[in-house]
């Protein structure tokens, strides 16, 4: 044990100055023990931290990535299915495969400082009225 | 002065020294853990809302009772019941489940091409639902261990930056 040491210097010592060497003794067994404690509350608590940001950021990142998902896809087979005839549909897919990326959906600016969305996402505002009015020329039943 | 003082002493100071170091960097630490949980959330869910969407279009079309749509409605079901949570039943749950769905969906794709009949050329398929996918999500190919922090040049089996 690391504090072994510190004990033995405790008693052993037989010195004049019995007092300071005692203090010394406590001031540096105060300094390992701080500094050991300081650590391992450092790593613990950054595992810790770094688990619950995550534990409640994939649900929202889930959340977002499905609606992100159901508008592409709505897209994607609307496209496939007249594309050919509808030019506005093939470009909205076009656009939207680029718009919607990761990069752009999850970016500090749509976000408030807790990383938490205020309202509804832009990309999504933007992007389901969009989706839906191809949906309805085609009576596609959605629930975007 | 005792041995359980002393002791006492030392459980004292590294208790000091822990709380101190459990606020080290403690918002930082959060954020950094949520950014990633957010993309790694958002990357997981992508194909499974994609699918949704595709099946509400095809939904449109099928028939009443016809094998194809009873197929749909299977994968509807199955869609249904994954959870967005990352706790490990429902991470080993959501493995199970999209392997079912990728799985279905391509025999429902399938079916609609022979359906459709080899010249009407283009039907959608699994591929092409997945590229989509990919583009927009990005490569996932497994979760990042926490203690490897290395850079990686695609960037996205790693946290992104924001």
């Amino acid at each position: 044990m690391a504090s072994n040491n510190a004990l033995d210097d405790v008693w052993i010592s037989d010195s004049d100055s019995h007092d300071d060497k005692l203090s010394n003794d406590i001031n540096k067994l105060r300094e390992n023990h701080l500094k050991s404690g300081f650590l391992d509350g450092i790593t613990q608590a950054k595992e810790t931290n770094l688990q619950k940001g995550f534990d409640e950021g994939f649900p929202q990142g889930a959340l977002l990535g499905s609606q992100v998902g159901q508008l592409l896809g709505l897209l994607q087979c609307l496209d496939q299915k007249y594309g050919d005839q509808d030019e506005s549909l093939r470009q909205d897919f076009n656009t939207i495969q680029k718009e919607v990326r990761i990069n752009k959906v999850l970016t500090k600016g749509m976000f408030n400082e807790d990383l938490n969305l205020v309202g509804e996402h832009p990309l999504l505002a933007k992007w389901k009225p969009i989706v839906k009015s191809h949906c309805d020329k085609y009576s596609v039943h959605t629930s975007v | 002065m005792d041995t359980d003082y002393l002791l006492n002493l030392e459980q004292q100071f590294y208790q000091e020294g822990y709380e101190q170091g459990s606020g080290e960097k403690a918002r930082e630490n959060y954020i950094e853990g949520k950014q990633f949980g957010l993309q790694v959330g958002f990357q997981r869910f992508v194909i499974l809302g994609q699918i949704q969407g595709i099946l509400e279009v095809l939904k449109s079309s099928l028939v009443d009772g016809s094998n194809i749509l009873k197929n749909v409605e299977s994968i509807d079901r199955l869609l249904a019941e994954i959870e967005m949570s990352n706790d490990d039943a429902a991470v080993a749950e959501y493995e199970s489940r999209i392997v079912k769905v990728r799985n279905k969906l391509r025999n429902v794709l399938l079916s609609l091409h022979r359906q459709s009949g080899s010249a009407s050329g283009d039907s959608l398929t699994l591929e092409d639902v997945e590229e989509a996918c990919t583009k927009v999500a990005g490569q996932l190919k497994a979760y990042v261990d926490e203690g490897n922090e290395e850079e990686d040049v695609n960037g996205q089996d790693h946290a992104m930056e924001w």
